[in-house]
């Protein structure tokens, strides 16, 4: 547990929020931006003792699908779960080496920044137990926009951008929890682009899922990808296949 | 071959074994069924002996004297002349309860979310153990407390607002000890449900670029709201039926019913049962049965209502709804009556 | 083009939302450490006013004596005449802190009563003392005065023949200058120390062993049925929830119980009338039960499945099962529910109001009124001049056994818990 009352520098760059700032080309494939760069990054779990990722280095391209595959327990969701900070939240969790976010550490950022600009979907669909409504405008909510047509626009345009606006428009006050599990799943994908991102992370969004809800999410996916950078953990080799313009392999 | 030790089973043994296991099993069987009937062989006890009042004859020289049902559902004066109220007492209970409610709910939450989420691992044992004290300490020894403690303090806040109390024992102080008497169980039932909220939600909180506190707040506490309520629910029933130390410090006056000056004494319908006890005898005596009826019914009823409220929102076909819906219902046809 | 609008809005409250989030947080996560710091603040204040007031009042003699005081009136015989030459007192040993009558040739010290107050004791008497002579003012017997009392005052005839009393209040040395002056002792008053609680100690022992005899049996038999024997269906499901149901009823409804079964009953088979320690121990029994149930099943219910199985394919019968293997390894659910008994019982006051009474009594008896510690407290505090001081140094005794009780069973649970892990 940290400690709550010890306050950790950290800056906030508003260049990150501009969307339309120039990014460095990829030396290797001349016609893409970076927008990650992970340099010789070293990623460790109990305090040093178990070593999970070995000198990774690696480049994100802005609006592609990346896709991280490999045997389990290589590491995928551990990368993946760095781009966004969420280990920190793991006691005795040790990095080394360095994260580049559109060319800033990302050590160095404060996590609600790079969180609202970095999204991340789970592999469990996990809505909160709260409305439809209040599941999507949660985001916006925490950093807070109080504007109530703001809001509505924001869970239009995030329910039609996922296509479940016409399969729940009825319902949007009911429970998030009562929808199904690939409906469950959009609901949550709904949610992260609420808070327009640039990139969006996902750990296995369909493992959970029946085929055909497999389907429409990968659907979902490809019509994304015109507006934000996607970064995708699979176990499946043909998903990866179907939908990734890039694919990174992991190996043990 | 001389080595080998031959097991002989022999059948008269085993049959033996077979009838000691089922006097056994009978004689367990019989233990749980005595566990079982203790709740009903209690009710129906009281029942009988609460009743009494109300029927039997009380009054000396060929007088006929007994508590008159209707008074004791109507009358807001405590008297032991037969047509006394529980009504007083009845109101107390819940307002006392209410008032501490106050107090008690946001404390044992916050402490809960403190002790489960954000205490750094030292603190976070220094207050569980004090919650664990809390929790053990007798009510006699709050009621001590309140009455060395808590009433002065009451007397003092009223002397300085300017009101006259009865030394400090008051309404205020019963809900103030109520208040703390039920902390604990309800933070140590919250611990238990903030503990129990799925990581994921938690995560999923967090990657959206919520901070710690905002998940604290908005999804940790409304999702283990039901467990929360559970254990608000425990520390109600708890408190309704504490009696000695609201006894000791509520000052037990027997009419005056008031809500608006929380400085006068009052009673609850269990510190009314303890309150004169020594002295009581014949229709005094027996009339505390018909309040321990009172105090059942308010117990259950109160547990069924919270209860109701609680599923509310989790069964969709749930009595509360049913029966909205069916008012709703009502409302709606006796509109388009109108319009009609 | 209000989709880009509403992005910059969103930035711009991100960026403005992160200045403010800190202290925002921080006055969220400090205002839960202010309530939490709350519940300790209260601890530390029942404890502070429980030991502040009670801790001087707590001394020896206030847990050895009675609550009531007994006296006696002493003088000595009729035909008593002091003569100077007939006493002998080298006998007597000098110590610094007692005071000496040469001329009765006793020994006088200063104590304290279970009120604070100084009172004056009898230590020493040389054995030709003429105080082995007083006698009974009531019927003329002699009287040999214990240890435990304390000369409240005494009444001398002088030499001239008028009396003259002195009072312990008025101090040592004022009573032996009157019995300086004394030809004969007329009236001397020895009291016991009153208001102790040595009988309230004795009944809640007595209490504690007879709610752990009548209510361990029960209990875990019923346990072991719902634990080990009892299938899903739905009797258990009834039994169960019976079980449930009965620990949520308040203490003094079972008082009422209590007082209306047990005191008809045990008086019926024992001839007694009102409360003693069995109807106040058969009514703790009630209150415990669905708690020493429910803690037994629980450890049962943590012994593996596959112990259980093992043994029975050996084909043990299920009795052997249960004394050999089930209940061995569910000692700790035991200890805890004998452990938290004793709790309750301690602590448990207006159950026992009712089953038990408040007399508080000279000598504890099976056969009368008696009371425990937390109802002798109630009691105390309930007439017209509470004496706080004394209730809190019962609380004491009380609260340092909870203390007890509570640190063992988390020592039970450690010791239990690694012994599994092995």
């Amino acid at each position: 547990m940290k400690n709550p009352f010890k306050f950790k520098k950290e800056i906030v760059n508003a260049d990150l929020f501009n969307n339309d700032l120039p990014l460095p080309h990829s030396e290797e494939y001349p016609d893409e931006e970076v927008i990650f760069s992970v340099k010789d990054f070293q990623f460790y779990y109990d305090n040093g003792e178990k070593h999970a990722l070995k000198d990774i280095n690696l480049e994100i391209f802005k609006k592609k699908v990346t896709a991280f595959i490999g045997p389990s327990g290589c590491g995928k969701s551990t990368l993946l779960r760095c781009f966004n900070r969420m280990n920190d939240l793991i006691d005795g969790n040790k990095k080394e080496g360095e994260i580049l976010y559109k060319g800033t550490p990302i050590d160095t950022l404060n996590t609600i920044q790079l969180r609202s600009k970095v999204g991340m979907v789970f592999q469990q669909p996990n809505p909160f137990p709260m409305s439809i409504y209040n599941n999507i405008t949660y985001g916006p909510k925490c950093q807070g926009l109080r504007n109530k047509k703001s809001l509505d626009k924001i869970v239009y345009d995030s329910l039609n951008d996922v296509g479940l606006y016409e399969e729940v428009k009825d319902q949007i006050s009911h429970s998030g929890t009562s929808l199904s599990g690939g409906q469950q799943q959009r609901l949550c994908i709904a949610r992260c682009i609420a808070m327009s991102p640039d990139i969006i992370l996902m750990d296995e969004p369909t493992s959970a899922l029946d085929p055909i809800a497999t389907l429409k999410i990968e659907e979902l996916i490809r019509k994304l990808k015109e507006k934000y950078t996607i970064i995708i953990v699979t176990h499946n080799m043909q998903q990866a296949a179907r939908i990734s313009d890039y694919t990174a392999f992991f190996m043990l | 071959m001389e080595n080998i030790v031959k097991v002989e089973t022999k059948n008269s043994r085993n049959k033996r074994k077979i009838i000691v296991d089922k006097i056994i099993h009978l004689l367990l069987f019989f233990l749980v069924a005595i566990c079982a009937s203790i709740i009903i062989v209690s009710v129906i006890f009281i029942l009988i002996k609460g009743i009494q009042p109300f029927v039997d004859n009380y009054g000396a020289d060929g007088e006929f004297v007994n508590q008159s049902l209707s008074s004791f559902f109507t009358n807001s004066t405590w008297t032991y002349d037969g047509n006394g109220g529980a009504m007083f007492f009845f109101f107390f209970s819940i307002y006392v309860v209410a008032l501490s409610l106050i107090i008690s709910v946001p404390t044992s939450i916050f402490t809960a979310l403190f002790i489960a989420k954000i205490s750094p691992r030292g603190i976070k044992d220094v207050i569980r153990t004090a919650i664990d004290l809390l929790a053990a300490i007798p009510s006699v020894i709050f009621g001590l407390f309140g009455k060395g403690i808590i009433n002065p303090f009451v007397y003092n806040i009223a002397e300085t607002l300017g009101i006259q109390t009865f030394a400090g024992s008051s309404i205020l102080s019963g809900a103030l000890i109520i208040a703390v008497m039920s902390i604990p169980t309800m933070t140590t039932l919250s611990i238990s449900a903030i503990n129990a909220v799925d990581q994921s939600l938690i995560n999923g909180s967090l990657a959206l670029g919520a901070s710690t506190a905002q998940t604290n707040m908005k999804i940790i506490i409304r999702s283990a709201k039901s467990g929360i309520f559970a254990g608000i629910i425990l520390g109600i029933g708890r408190a309704l039926g504490e009696a000695t130390a609201i006894q000791m410090v509520i000052g037990n006056s027997a009419n005056g019913l008031n809500f608006y000056n929380i400085f006068s004494p009052g009673s609850t319908i269990a510190s009314a049962m303890l309150s004169g006890i020594n002295e009581a005898s014949g229709f005094g005596y027996d009339i505390r049965f018909s309040l321990g009826i009172l105090l059942m019914a308010v117990i259950v009823v109160t547990n069924l209502i919270l209860n109701a409220i609680k599923n509310y929102n989790r069964d969709k076909d749930g009595p509360v709804r049913k029966i909205i819906k069916k008012i709703g219902g009502l409302i709606k046809n006796g509109k388009e009556k109108q319009e009609n | 083009m209000e989709k880009k609008n509403k992005k910059i809005n969103l930035s711009y409250l991100i960026e403005r939302n992160i200045k403010n989030r800190k202290y925002k947080d921080g006055i969220t996560n400090g205002s839960t450490f202010l309530f939490s710091l709350l519940c300790v603040v209260i601890l530390f204040l029942v404890i502070g006013y429980v030991l502040f007031t009670g801790a001087n009042y707590l001394t020896p003699g206030f847990i050895t004596s009675n609550y009531s005081q007994s006296s006696v009136a002493l003088r000595t015989p009729k035909d008593f005449v002091y003569n100077e030459n007939d006493y002998d007192f080298s006998d007597l040993e000098r110590f610094d802190d007692t005071y000496y009558s040469e001329k009765w040739g006793i020994g006088l010290q200063y104590g304290k009563d279970n009120n604070q107050n100084q009172v004056i004791y009898l230590v020493q008497m040389s054995e030709n003392s003429p105080f082995h002579e007083l006698v009974r003012r009531d019927d003329g017997t002699n009287f040999n005065i214990p240890s435990d009392m304390y000369l409240s005052y005494i009444t001398v005839q002088t030499e001239l023949g008028t009396y003259k009393t002195a009072f312990s209040e008025d101090g040592i040395e004022n009573m032996i200058s009157t019995l300086d002056e004394a030809v004969s002792i007329y009236d001397s008053n020895f009291l016991t120390l009153g208001g102790g609680i040595s009988t309230s100690l004795i009944t809640t022992c007595y209490l504690i062993l007879f709610t752990l005899i009548f209510s361990l049996p029960l209990g875990i038999g019923g346990a072991i049925y719902l634990g080990y024997y009892a299938k899903d269906n739905r009797i258990t499901r009834i039994i169960r929830s019976l079980v449930d149901m009965s620990s949520g009823i308040p203490s003094i409804i079972f008082g009422l119980v209590g007082a209306t079964i047990f005191i008809p009953f045990v008086g019926s088979m024992t001839g007694t009338t009102g409360g003693n320690i069995f109807t106040g121990a058969l009514t703790m029994t009630l209150i415990l039960l669905p708690t020493i149930v429910k803690t037994v099943e629980e450890s049962i219910k943590t012994i593996p499945k596959s112990m259980i199985s093992a043994s029975l394919a050996l084909g043990a019968s299920n009795t052997e099962t249960i004394f050999k293997i089930v209940l061995p390894n569910s000692i700790d659910g035991i200890l805890n529910a004998a452990i938290l008994g004793i709790g309750r019982t301690i602590g448990e006051s207006a159950a026992l109001v009712f089953a038990l009474g408040t007399f508080i009594t000279a000598a504890p008896s099976f056969t009368s009124g008696n009371t425990t510690l937390a109802v002798h407290i109630w009691y105390i505090l309930a007439g017209e001049y509470p004496a706080y001081e004394q209730a809190c140094a019962i609380s004491i005794i009380i609260f340092c056994v909870v203390v007890v009780l509570s640190l063992s069973t988390k020592l039970i649970n450690y010791l239990f818990r690694r012994k599994r892990e092995r």
